[in-house]
């Protein structure tokens, strides 16, 4: 992959030599240069983490553990691999093994009770135009049709800004099984959404 | 960069809507940047709070005898970096849980060479297939196990090329005769250091050490001509007489990781001149030296995206890929991992004297004298039992064989768990129990195809191995208790008979090293018996005269340090047993009054007599954290009467080792 440090379109501001020698600092223990890389990347880590998961505040854990694991396995980092993407890729395990936990456990939240009960205002029609929560509830709802699989990939391409090439290395699938999947995916999504967006 | 959205143009539009929507989230206060590193600030400076959770009391040194007369003391780190997740999903063969081997070791399949390209093309395309849900592959880290490969290290090892006439150090390496590259070399005239510097590129800078009034003559960078050369650095050297090995991290076209061999003739250190350079696929993983040939391996990844695009699944050494009877796979289990083994000799290095490629991603890598170990922790195999793999490659000049692979119950600590000698394989390994907790320890001794000859298990129940070293006939290993209230301590078997003695002391030994005939020197750390707090740098002197009867001769705390590269990296420690000289770089953590933490290096060098104990020499203080560096990884060198301290950030400094004065100083940076 030529494009390995560029992937992310615009989602990473900082020229890759910077990059790399946050990087190097990074792995000789410097905090601040881990900071920041974490900073180019965070919001998307955490938006990525709430839509597939369940719960906010299991977002919020996910996200942290993902932090410290990456400062504390930084070394693990290859010359040739993007912050981004290897951060991401870590997040990605996180959420998977948490996915596998509700999938053993089933959580009713906080989140999804506040959802369910978006849902039901717009049955009633109740729905307002431009609420920002609203429309992320709406948006997060949308996410929780799928399958966690297709969450997840669906997840690494608007978050992660990854194509489906690039997913299914990171999922370890072939690239059209990622492309078939996503595009089921989304026409999922649209349905769920239509009212919004333009749909 | 490309395809984007490869759906509907329709979908494009309510996406990138969907997407501001997303944009409106914002994250809570705890994740944001300033929190966190705060937060990674505060962990990472206050080491004590690592040892919360160890109850702690006596380590405990093991003697046992082995056969006739063999007699055995180890050691261990503890599970950090031991615990690697392997890449490979187990499934129809292999040992399934249930089926575990009582003993420890069972077949695992067997590899198999290739008898064309196709065949591996199949056998991962076959894998691919079966692989539905499985993510092995990262750590929990997120390290690629490449990157796990911070268990290099040995003993010292006297470089059996030492010519010059003056005395000097050598790379602490764990086999006589076995080199290891690292980041520094001397060869008493010179100092070849490698300097990364801030661009991350790096260079070996050849340093005229001239007694301390440091003069550089030559900086080597990388090689290489790719497109993305500006990825490209200079990791490790070898130096033998009027030849310089320079292994490098590179790039090609396509964005790929290749390990780069660069040999140079050195006879003018101002103006080396590049001999040969071989390149392998993959990331460099660990490299060994034996006489005039060097062993390099590296790991690649491999998946069969195309048949016509090879090099996806077979590793190319120069340009080329390699020939498919030297390509081993396992049968029956699927591997995405290739080790990439290549050999040269650094006389004749126009080409590669042999390369093998096996597919297994090994991580703890230990060569003796005549054969290359790769041992890698297996981590679903669906065994209750923490399992290990081990693959055995012999070689000779320049020549390797796939020999043997075979499975183990337990883990490994770092090479030093495992030991070569009369073709015996010893190891030692922690065996952890997932289904009722707790571990144990168990010792093996396998023989030339790596089949258990001889074992002893339920050793130290509910400790785990810290540190090893084997000598001849005897072997030494430290273990730890590490406080587990859910779980009872198994004692069924505490009377094995092949145990000599145990020495029950606070603290324990991450590293030891034979000191004079009869003495064991242990660095490790202190611990308080009743707390468990970690209570600074332990130096240990143990007189191992009488097996039967180890004593604890002399010790010495340094109380402020919080820690040192050597409890897991060998080469950060400057020893020389001849010399009576034992140096290393201690971190010490200090409060600020605003409530900070700030991190202060010393260079401590230590001398030994037995009666007077541990005595400091010097204590060289090294800058803070100025300008981003940490001085953990500080090697030491010696030439004769002058310590010379590298990888201090953008200096290499000189010092006497009597008075400790500063000699010299030479700054890395700066354009000559």
């Amino acid at each position: 992959m030529p494009d390995a440090f560029e992937m992310s379109e615009g989602r990473w501001s900082m020229e890759r030599s910077e990059e790399l020698r946050l990087i190097k600092l990074a792995k000789k223990g410097n905090v601040d240069a881990f900071g920041q890389l974490y900073e180019e990347v965070y919001k998307d880590l955490y938006r990525f983490a709430l839509f597939i998961l369940k719960e906010p505040h299991d977002a919020e854990d996910v996200v942290g553990d993902t932090v410290t694991a990456a400062f504390e396995g930084i070394r693990g980092l290859r010359h040739d691999e993007a912050f981004r993407s290897w951060i991401f890729r870590i997040l990605t395990n996180k959420s998977k093994r948490m996915l596998k936990h509700y999938a053993e456990r089933p959580v009713f939240g906080e989140f999804e009770a506040a959802a369910e009960t978006e849902g039901m205002q717009e049955e009633h029609g109740a729905r307002s135009s431009g609420a920002g929560q609203e429309d992320i509830l709406d948006l997060w709802d949308a996410f929780q049709q799928l399958s966690e699989e297709d969450r997840v990939i669906v997840g690494l391409s608007f978050f992660g800004g990854y194509n489906s090439q690039e997913i299914a290395e990171m999922l370890r699938k072939k690239p059209g099984t990622v492309r078939s999947r996503q595009s089921r995916a989304l026409a999922r999504m649209r349905t769920h959404l239509s009212g919004s967006y333009g749909i | 960069m490309s395809e984007r959205w490869e759906q509907d143009p329709m979908d494009q539009k309510w996406i990138e809507e969907a997407k501001k929507t997303a944009g409106m989230v914002e994250p809570p206060e705890r994740l944001s940047p300033d929190k966190v590193t705060e937060k990674l600030k505060r962990e990472s400076r206050k080491p004590k709070r690592i040892v919360a959770g160890y109850k702690a009391a006596a380590a405990v040194l093991l003697f046992l005898i082995l056969g006739g007369g063999s007699f055995w003391l180890f050691r261990q780190i503890g599970r950090d970096n031991a615990a690697v997740p392997d890449t490979r999903i187990k499934g129809r063969s292999g040992f399934q849980a249930g089926e575990e081997p009582a003993e420890g070791v069972s077949l695992s399949g067997g590899y198999k060479t290739a008898s064309s390209y196709g065949e591996i093309y199949e056998y991962l395309k076959q894998q691919e297939e079966d692989r539905t849900e499985t993510y092995a592959g990262e750590t929990a880290a997120g390290a690629l196990p490449e990157t796990a490969a911070p268990s290099e290290n040995g003993i010292e090892t006297k470089d059996e090329a030492a010519t010059a006439e003056v005395n000097h150090s050598e790379t602490n390496t764990q086999v006589e005769g076995v080199d290891e590259s690292d980041i520094v070399k001397t060869d008493g005239k010179y100092l070849y250091v490698v300097y990364t510097g801030e661009n991350a590129v790096g260079a070996v800078h050849i340093i005229e050490a001239n007694g301390g009034d440091m003069k550089e003559v030559s900086r080597t960078g990388p090689v290489t001509d790719g497109v993305y050369k500006e990825y490209d650095s200079v990791l490790e050297l070898y130096v033998d007489g009027d030849t310089m090995v320079v292994l490098m991290d590179c790039y090609n076209e396509a964005g790929e990781n290749y390990t780069v061999t660069a040999v140079y003739d050195i006879t003018d250190r101002g103006d080396p001149k590049l001999t040969g350079m071989l390149s392998q696929d993959g990331a460099y993983h660990s490299s060994r030296k034996n006489g005039s040939y060097v062993y390099v391996f590296t790991k690649k990844y491999a998946a069969a995206e195309s048949k016509e695009n090879d090099r996806s699944y077979i590793p190319y050494v120069d340009n080329e890929p390699v020939a498919y009877d030297h390509i081993h796979y396992p049968e029956n289990v699927a591997v995405s991992c290739t080790l990439v083994a290549a050999s040269l000799d650094i006389t004749s290095p126009g080409r590669f004297c042999d390369t093998e490629a096996v597919y297994f991603s090994g991580d703890t890598m230990y060569v003796s004298g005549d054969a290359i170990y790769v041992a890698e922790q297996l981590w679903s195999s669906g065994s209750s039992k923490s399992q290990t793999e081990i693959f055995k490659l012999s070689y000779k000049d320049g020549q390797m064989e796939v020999s043997a692979n075979k499975r183990f119950l337990g883990r490994l600590n770092d090479q030093f768990s495992l030991d070569q000698y009369q073709g015996y394989l010893r190891l030692v390994a922690t065996v952890d129990d997932y289904q009722n907790g707790g571990e144990t320890n168990s010792l093996y001794v396998m023989d030339e195809n790596l089949d258990i000859v001889g074992s002893i298990h339920n050793l130290a129940p509910g400790e785990q191995i810290y540190s090893a070293r084997f000598m001849g006939d005897t072997g030494y290993f430290v273990t730890f208790r590490q406080m587990d209230p859910l779980f009872s301590v198994d004692l069924s078997d505490p009377e094995n008979p092949k145990i000599m003695g145990e020495l029950k002391i606070t603290g324990f030994s991450s590293y030891l090293h034979f000191y004079e005939d009869d003495k064991l020197l242990g660095i490790g750390r202190e611990v308080n018996p009743r707390t468990g707090a970690f209570e600074g740098i332990k130096l240990s002197m143990f007189d191992i005269g009488d097996p039967y009867d180890v004593k604890e001769l002399d010790k010495t705390v340094l109380e402020d340090a919080d820690g040192t590269a050597v409890l897991n990296n060998h080469k950060a420690a400057l020893i020389d047993v001849s010399k009576n000289l034992l140096g290393f770089c201690v971190t010490e953590n200090v409060e600020r009054k605003d409530g900070g933490w700030t991190e202060i290096s010393r260079y401590v060098v230590y001398s030994y007599e037995a009666g007077s104990g541990f005595t400091e020499k010097l204590s060289i203080e090294l800058n803070g954290e100025e300008s981003g560096y940490r001085y953990y990884d500080t090697r030491g060198l010696y030439i004769a009467n002058t310590l010379y301290l590298a990888n201090t950030g953008p200096f290499v400094s000189a010092y006497s080792l009597e008075s400790g004065e500063k000699l010299g100083e030479v700054l890395l940076e700066e354009e000559r």
